[in-house]
């Protein structure tokens, strides 16, 4: 634990240092008018505040257990496992060798997004001389090539991952939000209120999601901000079904009828007791929608109607590459490379949680 | 048979309602006027405010909000879905024009899905652990994360673009009209051949991987065990005894795919120029042409239904153990 504390401190100095000594990077952006790319730029914070709440949170933990340092039991740290169930879970993960490989380049991705203005040697906008830099092959001062109006494609992809990962992260969390809420409260409540609730997830699973996206998205003319509304609330249906299931298994259980007896509130029990213990599969589905938001993101600004160039999306940078198929390969390559990598290491990273989070497969071999 | 049949698509009306009511809550929660919905925007500036207010009447857009639901139901069920702004054409006929195209798409890459997947599924099940299984449950991976728009790209680079052997977009060549009929459904054929491809490797690639835990699920089983003690050939156990309960449960997978299928379509039909049903609703989006945003959406579910509902009795079929809850078996 301690350990962790302090490779958490180490990221996070590191981050506010970097931000600090190159401020004057940031700070062009940070102001910038454009709604586009509010979320975006936002994005930088992400990593400094998720360590400082790792640590809060382990400080808080330690805290609390530190009466009681023997709570494990003898034999559970005799087998060098932790006490909960979620640190057995990960140390499983830790040995899926596939899973942390798939964790780290979703960190080093998360790493370039963030640190995009100092890694960026071009402007990823800016329109200099087209004529003299027209779709230039890559090269080592180009590594991805430049496309139709001389920009430099890597500039452009790494500005595009803060779009395309801070768009599919933001929407997954609106969807699994929302999804867990409905889920719980037609679990626990039941009867005519599970009944109507459930009715209407039926009714919106027939809808094929992506033209339900389409359709939202073409009739509210969507910005940034809409287009993650709309991904996430065209996405929550999966999960509210299946946290449903949980919550009717769970609420039957004897720790549920005692909270009860205690006459606990309805909200206490359903985000207390019930949710918490439902939440490791929801982790599972979640890691695997990042990678289907990804795809679904980049497929609406590839139509057009996602985001719209200038902002960079992994999505239009493909779609500006169809248009030059016949004269620049590279401008339609490495966009959709990026994009692949990227959902296929959500993809065995919710596959590694899957297998570390369920006791069944644990004697199961992996691949 | 028939019985349940009915009862399940006397189900699904329900399930139809909700469906057009989503679709008239989405028109309401529309920034901007109801008007827009019938009159283009262009049009709506240039007119006189009095006369605004009386199409309004005539739409009976002054009426509450349930008489309206109502209507459009009424209209729904009819077939009735209005007049795309930009075809000046209802949109019925334009979507039974579009319609063909997209199932001639969809269910050759179907077809594609259950030739490739089950095989695949099978030969990695059967050669567990082999090299060969490994390669096929990695690479069925990494497919289903490619996004089909940009495989479908890079393929028309390679192969369309630099080696010539497959055209680039359409649904024809420019002689198409003076070949024959056989010649007609091979150059059909011809330009689907790479739209199939990519829309079905996704969906053959999660079949797949489904199909071959399927496999070794059942190989686990007791009768497999007993039918290996008989003496039986390799061959015959596992195409003749496991192969039939493992296949079982595709069909009901197959029935969910559809919705991912009908989507993946979308940016397919896109990329190829293909006329279908997703291109006709992307290019509804991009002129605002807010009837037919809605009828292709309103479709696409609608198709999704009788896909499941087709599963479900092809189901009933395959799996005489299921129930068909009239008490007797099929």
């Amino acid at each position: 634990m301690r350990r962790r504390t302090l490779h958490l401190l180490g990221l996070a100095a590191v981050m506010v240092a970097v931000l600090a000594l190159r401020w004057d990077v940031f700070r062009e952006q940070w102001s910038t008018p454009a709604p586009d790319a509010w979320i975006a730029t936002r994005f930088v914070l992400i990593v400094p505040l998720a360590c400082g709440l790792l640590i809060l949170r382990d400080a808080i933990r330690r805290r609390r257990s530190a009466p009681s340092p023997d709570a494990g039991g003898e034999t559970a740290r005799a087998e060098g496992h932790g006490r909960s169930p979620y640190r057995v879970a990960m140390r499983r993960f830790a040995e899926n060798g596939l899973a942390m490989g798939a964790l780290y380049v979703i960190a080093a991705l998360c790493l370039l997004a963030i640190l995009a203005p100092l890694l960026a040697s071009f402007d990823p906008t800016a329109i200099e001389d087209p004529v003299a830099t027209r779709h230039l092959p890559p090269s080592v001062g180009h590594p991805f090539g430049t496309d139709e109006y001389g920009r430099d494609w890597l500039s452009r992809a790494l500005y595009g991952a803060r779009v395309s990962l801070s768009v599919a992260i933001l929407a997954v969390i609106v969807a699994v939000t929302f999804g867990t809420i409905y889920g719980s409260v037609a679990g626990y409540f039941g009867g005519f209120v599970d009944n109507a609730l459930m009715r209407i997830v039926d009714v919106i699973m027939a809808f094929p999601t992506f033209f339900l996206m389409l359709m939202l998205v073409g009739v509210f003319e969507a910005n940034l901000l809409a287009l993650v509304l709309i991904l996430g609330l065209t996405s929550w249906t999966g999960t509210a079904r299946f946290i449903r299931g949980e919550i009717l298994s769970l609420k039957e259980r004897e720790f549920i009828e005692a909270a009860r007896a205690m006459g606990l509130p309805h909200r206490l029990i359903i985000f207390r007791h019930l949710i918490p213990n439902a939440l490791a599969p929801v982790l599972v589905s979640a890691a695997l929608m990042v990678g289907g938001m990804i795809g679904a993101e980049a497929g609406l600004s590839f139509l057009g109607i996602g985001i719209r160039p200038p902002t960079p999306s992994w999505g239009n940078m493909v779609s500006q590459g169809r248009e030059a198929i016949f004269v620049a390969w590279w401008v339609a390559l490495f966009p959709g490379l990026l994009l692949s990598i990227t959902i296929l290491s959500f993809n065995l990273l919710a596959d590694g949680l899957r297998d570390a989070l369920d006791p069944k497969t644990l004697m199961r071999k992996y691949v | 048979m028939t019985r349940y049949t009915l009862r399940r698509l006397i189900q699904a009306i329900p399930l139809l309602l909700g469906i057009a009511t989503i679709t008239f809550v989405v028109i309401h929660l529309a920034p901007g006027d109801p008007m827009d919905m019938f009159l283009a925007p262009r049009l709506r500036r240039q007119m006189d405010p009095e006369v605004i207010e009386l199409l309004r009447q005539r739409f009976g857009l002054d009426q509450p909000i349930h008489v309206q639901l109502g209507k459009w139901l009424v209209n729904v069920a009819q077939g009735d879905l209005g007049e795309s702004f930009r075809y000046r054409r209802p949109v019925t006929a334009l979507i039974a024009e579009r319609i063909p195209y997209t199932l001639q798409l969809a269910g050759l890459a179907l077809l594609f899905d259950a030739l490739i997947g089950i095989a695949l599924g099978i030969y990695s099940a059967v050669k567990q652990y082999s090299l060969a299984d490994r390669a096929i449950t990695v690479g069925s991976l990494a497919i289903h994360s490619i996004p089909g728009f940009w495989l479908a790209i890079m393929l028309v680079m390679v192969f369309s673009v630099n080696l010539g052997w497959f055209p680039i977009s359409q649904t024809r060549s420019l002689d198409y009209d003076l070949l024959s009929t056989w010649g007609k459904i091979g150059d059909r054929l011809w330009h689907l051949a790479l739209p199939v491809f990519v829309l079905g490797v996704a969906q053959a690639a999660g079949t797949a991987r489904y199909m071959r835990n399927r496999l070794l699920e059942v190989l686990s089983e007791e009768y497999i065990l007993a039918a290996r003690a008989r003496g039986l050939r390799e061959r015959t156990v596992i195409l003749k005894h496991a192969l039939r309960n493992a296949l079982i449960p595709i069909v009901t997978i197959y029935g969910m795919s559809l919705p991912f299928l009908l989507g993946g379509a979308v940016l397919i039909e896109n990329v190829f120029a293909w006329p279908g049903m997703g291109l006709l609703a992307t290019e509804a989006v991009g002129a605002r042409d807010y009837p037919v945003i809605l009828a292709t959406t309103m479709m696409a579910a609608v198709l999704v239904i009788l896909g499941n509902l087709l599963a479900d009795i092809t189901y009933s079929i395959v799996d005489p153990r299921i129930s068909l809850g009239d008490g007797k078996p099929a």
